[in-house]
């Protein structure tokens, strides 16, 4: 067995992994997720889709088929990747590839408020607000994007902190500021044709408040 | 049965044999880590290595050293800020290591390690494109790139040779990288059935969009075609490893061969390529994922054809006569 041989034979490991790795199968199955606005506009779409061509499927029908199916190919893929988890997470290395799989028609805006003791509340930052631009680099900086993006549709473990975070930079840059307001507005963006307004604004949620110690 | 077997195997060996001059992996190892230095310089300016990187008590995100199974970094070093700090540290010095070339192949390694150990605080924070930079850094480890435009030339000798192989793997993993992305765009806004709706609604939303793109109504139309036009660019990145595959055998026959080497899609597919990371760098703040892919770019190419571009330019502007 020559050299070439075993740089072969190692590459066909790894490119035969690696391609398994990249093979389009749910990473994740969370039912909840599919009763989530961005999920059930997207079975309502598939849902007329299914009308037009003569066969009609409640939505819960197909987030139930579609929950089945990510479970299945989820089991499926953690199974045959488990020999090389352990490298995968220790090299940080895989193939978990997508862009706007699922373009949002309902993101979220995050807002930053603060007032003084009895005052109004003002507006500090928010995503594509030329008037509240405090700490602009910081929101926009991608992997903080990430952090809060991440919490957008249910605030989970990270947004706590995020919040707590963004009041101590608004305190530190703010020295009138007492109490800081975080959350996210929902929005409803809207295709030409459906409505007049590209972009409907939507009630808050994930409202946290903190207090200047 | 064993002959198709063993001339199979020969194919696969013979793929990924050979060598090539280290122009365009040297290329590759200083826009890679350059990109991914200016990165870091912005956690660094942000003040956001605590926030991203350390334990939950002293203002951490990701809270862990509190998680069920704790990783590496902050069970083998004390859960504090100086860790966080320290191991931000290691991962700069390593990428400077890889941009100037010293002690480039163990300084990847170190590199993708600590960078994986960032990944796992928090994974909110780390995005595809930090994924891909790991396996090209992991890549890089196996190659001694460091030896030329380096500083390892000088402690162990310059190198006109380096293994084609990577160089290779890595075209595979940038079209495995769009096709796949292609086709998982499953949403029905990217197909015609959902009437090319994608970008539009993406250009819409407040955490992604570089600017308010209300006024883009009155040409949705325009961006229903940038839609179907980035589906199909994604979707026919399969072809591209084929092209190399027929232009490196294009003295044998068969038609699909020849049709491949007659089109050279690589002519209006790479240029494609350039136009949608410099439009998604212009309309979306998504940090360093156009300028991280467009620095890859230069595996397409091979060192030869470099040399020969730059011999092109050097005869236009007569360079070299000046």
């Amino acid at each position: 067995m020559t050299r070439d041989d075993v740089r072969a034979a190692i590459l066909l490991v790894v490119v035969g992994v690696h391609g398994f790795a990249a093979a389009p199968l749910a990473h994740r199955a969370i039912r909840a997720n599919l009763d989530l606005p961005v999920a059930r506009d997207e079975f309502e779409r598939l849902q007329a889709l299914g009308d037009h061509l003569g066969l009609h499927y409640e939505l819960d029908e197909l987030a139930d088929a579609a929950y089945a199916a990510s479970l299945a190919e989820r089991d499926f893929r953690t199974a045959g990747l488990a020999p090389f988890a352990e490298l995968f997470r220790l090299t940080g290395t895989g193939q978990a590839w997508g862009l706007f799989t699922y373009p949002d028609r309902f993101p979220a805006r995050v807002i930053v408020e603060g007032r003084g003791k009895g005052g109004e509340w003002r507006r500090l930052y928010a995503s594509l607000d030329p008037d509240a631009t405090f700490d602009r680099d910081t929101f926009v900086y991608r992997r903080i994007r990430g952090v809060y993006d991440n919490n957008s549709e249910t605030p989970g473990a990270t947004w706590d902190a995020f919040c707590t975070f963004a009041a101590r930079e608004a305190f530190g840059a703010y020295p009138d500021v007492d109490e800081v307001r975080v959350s996210f507005q929902r929005i409803h963006t809207r295709e030409p044709g459906e409505s007049e307004a590209p972009i409907e604004e939507g009630e808050r949620h994930g409202v946290r408040t903190r207090w200047r110690r | 049965m064993n002959g198709r077997i063993a001339a199979a195997w020969a194919w696969w060996r013979d793929l990924w044999a050979g060598t090539e001059p280290p122009h365009i992996l040297a290329i590759l190892r200083i826009l890679v880590s350059a990109v991914l230095l200016s990165d870091l310089y912005q956690v660094w300016r942000l003040h956001l290595i605590v926030p991203l990187w350390g334990p939950g008590d002293p203002g951490g995100f990701g809270n862990p050293d509190h998680q069920e199974n704790v990783i590496e970094l902050y069970r083998w070093f004390p859960a504090d800020a100086h860790t966080a700090r320290h191991a931000f540290a290691v991962l700069v010095v390593s990428l400077i290591c890889v941009m100037v070339g010293w002690l480039a192949q163990p300084a990847c390694l170190v590199a993708v390690l600590v960078y994986a150990q960032f990944a796992q605080v928090l994974p909110e924070a780390d995005r595809g494109i930090d994924m891909m930079l790991r396996n090209v850094l992991l890549l890089l480890a196996f190659v001694p790139t460091g030896r030329f435009w380096g500083l390892d030339a000088r402690i162990f000798g310059p190198l006109d040779r380096v293994p084609a192989w990577p160089r290779r793997l890595l075209i595979l993993q940038i079209a495995a990288m769009y096709f796949l992305a292609g086709i998982q765009k499953t949403a029905v806004a990217w197909w015609p059935w959902g009437g090319y709706s994608a970008l539009f609604i993406v250009l819409q939303d407040p955490a992604v969009a570089r600017f308010p793109f209300q006024w883009l109504r009155p040409y949705y139309p325009i961006t229903q075609l940038a839609s179907a036009v980035t589906m199909a660019f994604e979707c026919v990145a399969f072809l591209v490893p084929l092209v190399y595959l027929y232009r490196a055998t294009r003295t044998k026959s068969g038609w699909l061969r020849a049709q491949f080497n007659r089109l050279d899609i690589l002519r209006w597919w790479l240029p494609f390529g350039v136009a949608l990371h410099l439009g998604i760098a212009a309309t979306m703040q998504i940090g360093i994922f156009p300028w991280a892919m467009l620095g890859l770019y230069p595996a397409f190419f091979h060192p030869d054809e470099l040399l020969r571009g730059v011999r092109r330019l050097d005869r236009y502007f007569g360079l070299s006569a000046r």
